[in-house]
């Protein structure tokens, strides 16, 4: 089937199988550098992309679900001021995922940020997704809130 | 064709493995659907070369061509024009087998390792023995697969001067180089490799790589058209049990002991040799002994190789090492680091495997522990529970585990690759160091650290450091990397030196240009102790599942690290990773508490964190549950439902 959607601000039509998961698709079909992950249903978290603005696992994404989304992968991620607020957080805790996660929890935390979540609950249940073991739940709270603090004060100066 | 950039996923080939499902079969081919042009199957007889893959000295077939060795061996490679198709078209293949009947043929095995000392023209003290007390303990790690949830893209393309480029993530290239090289029966010098980052968790993920490339390789010039695979990374951990026992005299002192270790490394033992020498190494015991008598032997199984995966043996001898510390410590009503504390004071020549191994600044580091970290009180309430009255619940255990880091690198291996490294003093007065180590070692500050201190003492007024790693870089892998730094480092500082002197004398001519290598006669394997930490883990085995949680963890070690950042961060998920691989769960209100003290002026000795740390909470794992379930003697890992029934039911 032939799929309309926009991959990193490019608008693409792809020809695919309709139940192809978007990480084969990322991986395969649009050579993404920053998405390798393939566990093959063992849920490692390590797959996430924002759809619409929202972290999702790209792995449980079918094609058909793609039409018309908008999805950004941490190859176009990483060069937005976004991140950097999120690149800041990890240096100010002095914590920083391991490089086999870093791509997933990034997107992951800026999902958070963007809608301003700050429930240590609903932080440490949104990022239990990545099963990679390199960073503590209570970190993971620190980062979000101080990576919400520096794009607070940015959004404030800008105004 | 040349320019990586011009290509177009439209014109490549996109390949794909069928791997065995059984063992030990004979592969009589296969049915193959009808395949269009678009395709390309490579099989054990369409190869161009020589279908094998040499790793440090053991050759393995690339594929299967008359028998299935183990299940999930590769046997037909499929390239088509994309994954789906590819994916689709291989379904459709079957594999033909028919029984086989197998002889097992260890010829290409090493032959068991033995070592000992002070035993009488008997071999045995029989008489001595039978009025002492025996404490024993087993220990034995499970073989099996781990599979890495990233994959690696392998592509390889020709240029129009029929150059081959690959393109993959490798630490090992020039195994990479060698392999595609016999793979098309060409010279190394028309292969050019590409090499990405690599980021491997073990040692094994760099065989893949290795094998993959052969396969695009070959593809590429029989299509002509750039080939692409994506493959995970397979991990195998070889299986390993340990027997060990001791006698003590009335006295309380070890006199005796004889351990025996047996390692199943899988189909082919690749390194046996080097697997069986480190981990005779790690389980020589750390006290004096009137004897003692260690034989190691490698068996054949229709396991997938497990690759010479030296750390994770160094950590599962570290591990059964601690284990029978404890059983002794609890014998003796001392805790582990008391026991190591109180045996330190009388140990021999025998007992110091390295000659010239300090232990004066490694008692402090263990009187350090044992004072500052309240592990006693754990321990009594251990001591406690395994006596006749437990007042703790039935299955739950506490385990201490207390134990020494090795740092070191096998001056054996060295030697049968001639590892060598060359320092230069040039006419520009700038310091040159060249040779065979490590890519990641090569931007390593602690070379640049060494040379600058050093050369600053002259009047040189500018000095300028080229390192420069060549691409035959004879590490085994990330976790190894650790210990083979520290004896290189050593090495180093000591040509440093040497040159140095060379360089300050009036009549010194330039360049002047020491060569020196990474091996030592004297010594089959050079290991230094250079670091100590001590591990407790509570675990309670819930009656619903079966499957042991861990509840509490707390780890304190001191070891010297070149860099300490984020040093408690690694140490948890080193734990982490250790305690998923054994097959336990973390409970729903888990912690872990990390304390570390860094100690920087033994420089040159750094140890394997990863080692000391892995194998501290195994042994501690291992002991908690072995108090849990109430084993008698031996413990098994990893653990599963069945297994602890087995013990709960008393049937050992």
């Amino acid at each position: 089937m032939k799929i309309d959607c926009t991959v990193d601000g490019k608008t693409l039509t792809l020809s695919l199988n309709s139940n192809k998961p978007l990480s084969l698709i990322l991986q395969e079909n649009l050579d993404n550098q920053s998405n390798t992950a393939h566990c093959k249903g063992r849920m490692c978290g390590l797959c996430a992309v924002l759809i619409d603005g929202k972290a999702e696992l790209s792995c449980m994404v079918p094609a058909f679900e793609l039409k018309g989304r908008n999805i950004i992968t941490f190859d176009q991620f990483q060069k937005t001021r976004n991140m950097k607020d999120i690149a800041k957080a990890y240096e100010m805790t002095g914590v920083e995922p391991c490089k086999d996660c870093y791509a997933s929890r990034s997107l992951i935390f800026e999902s958070l940020i963007s809608s301003e979540e700050t429930t240590p609950d609903e932080i440490k249940r949104t990022m239990s997704v990545v099963k990679c073991n390199c960073m503590e739940t209570g970190d993971e709270v620190d980062i979000v809130t101080k990576a919400l603090d520096i794009r607070r004060k940015r959004n404030v100066r800008r105004s | 064709m040349a320019d990586r950039k011009s290509f177009s996923r439209y014109t490549m080939r996109c390949g794909m493995i069928l791997r065995s499902t059984e063992a030990l079969k004979k592969l009589d081919g296969f049915d193959m659907p009808e395949l269009d042009s678009r395709f390309l199957v490579i099989t054990a007889s369409n190869i161009i070369g020589n279908n094998e893959i040499n790793i440090m000295g053991t050759k393995m077939p690339l594929l299967a061509s008359d028998f299935i060795a183990y299940k999930g061996q590769p046997l037909l490679v499929l390239f088509g024009p994309d994954y789906e198709n590819t994916e689709l078209a291989l379904e459709k293949i079957k594999v033909k087998t028919s029984p086989l009947d197998f002889k097992e043929d260890t010829s290409d095995f090493p032959d068991p390792l033995f070592f000992s000392w002070g035993l009488d023209e008997n071999g045995e003290n029989d008489e001595e023995r039978q009025q002492m007390k025996k404490v024993e303990s087993s220990f034995e790690l499970e073989s099996g697969d781990e599979e890495s949830f990233n994959r690696f893209p392998i592509l390889s393309w020709q240029d129009s001067n029929g150059m081959m480029h690959v393109e993959c993530p490798s630490q090992w290239q020039s195994m990479v180089k060698a392999c595609v090289a016999s793979a098309l029966n060409r010279s190394q010098e028309t292969i050019t490799l590409h090499p990405d980052k690599y980021s491997g968790k073990y040692d094994e993920y760099l065989i893949g790589p290795a094998m993959y490339a052969s396969f695009t390789s070959i593809a590429t010039l029989i299509t002509g058209m750039p080939c692409e695979m994506r493959e995970s990374g397979i991990a195998t951990r070889p299986g390993i049990s340990f027997h060990t026992v001791t006698w003590i005299d009335k006295n309380g002192k070890p006199r005796h002991e004889e351990t025996t270790v047996v390692i199943d490394q899988g189909y082919w033992a690749i390194m046996g040799k080097e697997v069986q020498r480190q981990i005779m190494v790690n389980i020589l015991p750390k006290y004096s002994l009137e004897s003692f008598k260690a034989m190691i032997r490698t068996q054949k199984s229709s396991k997938r190789p497990s690759v010479f995966c030296g750390s994770m043996v160094h950590a599962a001898a570290l591990s059964s090492r601690g284990i029978h510390t404890s059983r002794l410590a609890l014998k003796l009503d001392l805790t582990p680091s008391s026991f190591i504390l109180d045996t330190n004071k009388d140990a021999t020549r025998f007992t110091d495997w390295a000659p010239r191994h300090d232990l004066t600044d490694l008692e402090e580091k263990v009187r350090k522990i044992s004072e500052e970290s309240d592990f006693d009180r754990k321990w009594s309430s251990s001591s406690l529970h395994s006596g006749q009255f437990g007042l703790q619940g039935y299955l739950y255990g506490i385990g201490l585990s207390s134990g020494l880091s090795t740092a070191g690198f096998s001056t054996t291996t060295a030697k049968e690759n001639q590892f060598m490294a060359q320092l230069s003093y040039t006419t520009k007065k700038n310091v040159t160091v060249s040779g065979y180590f490590p890519q990641t070692l090569s931007g390593d500050r602690s070379i640049k650290e060494i040379l600058g201190r050093t050369f600053s003492s002259t009047d040189q007024t500018e000095l300028v450091l080229f390192i420069e790693g060549t691409q035959k870089a004879p590490d085994s892998g990330p976790d190894i990397l650790s210990t083979y730094s520290s004896i290189f480092l050593t090495q180093l500082m000591k040509a440093t030196m040497k040159l140095s002197q060379l360089a300050k004398k009036e009549d010194a001519e330039l360049p002047i240009t020491l060569r020196f290598n990474s091996q030592n006669l004297a010594l089959p394997c050079e290991f230094e102790y250079s670091g100590f930490g001590t591990a407790v883990v509570e675990v309670e085995v819930p009656k619903t599942s079966l499957i042991p949680e861990v509840k509490n963890v707390w780890i304190d070690t001191a070891i010297a690290l070149p860099q300490v950042k984020g040093i408690d961060t690694k140490i948890k998920s080193i734990a982490l990773v250790a305690f998923e691989s054994l097959g336990v769960k973390l409970a729903n209100n888990f912690n872990i508490s990390v304390k570390y003290s860094s100690e920087r002026k033994d420089v040159g000795t750094y140890s394997s964190v990863e080692n000391l740390v892995r194998s501290l909470v195994t042994s501690a794992l291992a002991s908690a549950i072995w108090q849990a379930t109430g084993q008698k003697s031996g413990v098994k890992m990893p653990y599963g439902d069945k297994a602890i029934e087995r013990y709960l039911g008393g049937d050992e």
